[in-house]
């Protein structure tokens, strides 16, 4: 029996490998920039959208948008500087968002198994609308990524710097949250909300030892990003386990070993 | 006070953050054509905040900052270590061309005489070794070098540097005083720092910043203003800076 020939199957693995070009591309840029944990905030906060929005009968994926763009640009408006302030800022909206969400879909009738698909997803159930959406989004994020991309290099490594060349700081972090609440909300649907962070963000932990520069790092992540969403997925199919966990599992797994390669690489060099 | 035309003036200068903690309390300042100002005062001082209101990356609560024929497009920053991430996946190469990045067009998608300023720099510097190092492998020194390299691409008609010598070894911080006084000779140079022993015989200007300024210009009132500033005496002779060799060049 040829697993491939399902629609399902192949529209999996297609939106697998768009996502993978805009998780290894926005998860560098995170990575680079050390924004894990505000990634973390946005992501999961976007659930209290999401809940209020199916409560309302609205689309609960446009709610997720509205709520995790909000709180980028309210966790980006407060001083990172101010490390301790930033970080508890997060972990309120992070908190917040997530009891919001749970509490408008326990009071609205019959949503229970709709919670367990909006946080762990499922990527059998991507439309080809989904395809679509994300295809887009991978393009315009390619182009904005290819012209701009001195400048947003500048940005990520010295703020003041770019400001003193006249580079719109503000306008590039306002662009930076947009991105990064749009790759959330798309992504929601195949990994879930709880585990957008790790798909994020594993690839590009896994590739940055090796690489000197940013563009190839955002390389590299797209193809590890690739592989192990393929592997996980046959895994997951075959193991009859839900996707997502597989996913994050073998990025782990993988992860590890590259940190061990690594260690041993600088010990015996 | 020896040098060119009147460059920058900064105007009572006052600077706070949230508008309770007073960093700058009317602060005047002029910067001149081949100047060497260095900026001294304790740690937390307000030494850097001055700086950016000057160069206009912060905007004083009052009081203003003149330019008089210069734009911040002809100034060269070379920032304080901790104010950028080390580990950032970069070049030395590309690092600095990012000091070109003001003219950088997204459609050109290349900067003009790229190649041709970059490498020059590279040769300035001696960095030909580690043009391709990534920023995270050289050492101190090497990065000092790379920033003033970054700085100086565009030939900026005055250089500022925040506290350049903190985390570099002491050869490197003679290498640099040697590159600044060659410098000089052209630019204006606004050094800050809290390390009385980083100024030479060539500085021509010194003010001493402690929320308000104690100190302008060359004159033998230096250690007792600056005994105001740091609260103590400071020993300057014992570390090479006798006001006499300021004297020396009236």
């Amino acid at each position: 029996m040829n697993i491939l020939q399902y629609e399902f199957v192949q529209n999996a693995l297609l939106a697998g490998f768009l996502l993978s070009i805009a998780s290894g591309i926005i998860g560098t840029l995170i990575v680079v920039k050390r924004d894990i944990f505000l990634v973390g905030g946005i992501s999961h906060a976007s659930f209290g959208g999401l809940g209020i929005f199916y409560h309302f009968g609205l689309n609960p994926i446009l709610g997720a948008f509205t709520v995790a763009f909000l709180a980028g640009s309210t966790i980006g408006l407060s001083d990172d500087k101010k490390l301790h302030a930033h970080n508890a800022l997060i972990g309120v909206i992070w908190a917040f968002g997530m009891s919001v969400g749970i509490i408008f879909l326990t009071i609205t009738p019959g949503s229970a198994p709709n919670l367990l698909t909006y946080l762990f997803g499922d990527v059998l159930t991507v439309s080809s609308g989904d395809l679509l959406n994300i295809f887009v989004y991978d393009l315009v994020l390619l182009l904005t990524v290819i012209l701009f991309y001195k400048p947003l290099m500048v940005y990520l490594f010295d703020k003041e710097f770019a400001q003193l060349h006249g580079i719109n700081v503000r306008v590039y972090r306002y662009l930076f949250y947009l991105f990064i609440s749009i790759a959330i909300v798309l992504m929601i649907r195949s990994v879930g909300i709880i585990l957008v962070l790790a798909l994020l963000t594993i690839p590009p932990l896994i590739t940055m030892p090796f690489f000197k520069r940013l563009h190839h790092i955002m390389f590299a992540s797209v193809i590890v990003c690739l592989l192990i969403f393929t592997g996980g997925f046959f895994t997951a199919y075959f193991m009859n386990l839900p996707t997502g966990p597989v996913i994050i599992i073998l990025g782990t797994v993988l992860l590890a070993i590259a940190k061990s390669l690594c260690s041993l690489q600088k010990k015996y060099s | 006070m020896k040098s060119g035309s009147l460059l920058i003036k900064a105007e009572n200068l006052s600077f706070s953050y949230n508008g309770k903690q007073s960093i700058l309390h009317d602060v005047s300042l002029p910067v001149c054509d081949k100047d060497y100002l260095v900026i001294m005062g304790p740690n937390g001082g307000g030494k850097t905040t001055l700086l950016k209101c000057i160069l206009g990356l912060l905007k004083p609560d009052s009081g203003k900052v003149r330019y008089y024929g210069v734009s911040s497009r002809e100034f060269g920053y070379v920032p304080q270590f901790t104010t950028f991430d080390r580990q950032m996946p970069i070049r030395v190469y590309d690092f600095i061309e990012t000091g070109m990045i003001n003219r950088y067009h997204p459609l050109k998608n290349r900067i003009p005489d790229r190649t041709g300023r970059v490498d020059k720099q590279i040769e300035r510097f001696s960095l030909d070794g580690i043009a391709f190092s990534a920023i995270s492998e050289i050492s101190g020194g090497q990065l000092q070098r790379a920033l003033l390299a970054r700085a100086l691409i565009q030939d900026p008609r005055i250089l500022f540097l925040d506290e350049p010598t903190t985390f570099i070894d002491s050869e490197s911080r003679g290498n640099l005083s040697a590159i600044l006084r060659e410098l000089n000779q052209t630019i204006a140079i606004v050094m800050i720092t809290h390390d009385t022993s980083a100024i030479d015989d060539h500085v021509k200007n010194i003010a001493c910043v402690n929320r308000t300024l104690y100190y302008h210009g060359r004159d033998e009132h230096l250690e007792e203003s600056l005994e105001k500033v740091y609260g103590c005496p400071i020993e300057l002779i014992g570390h090479g800076l006798p006001h006499r060799v300021l004297k020396e060049h009236e």
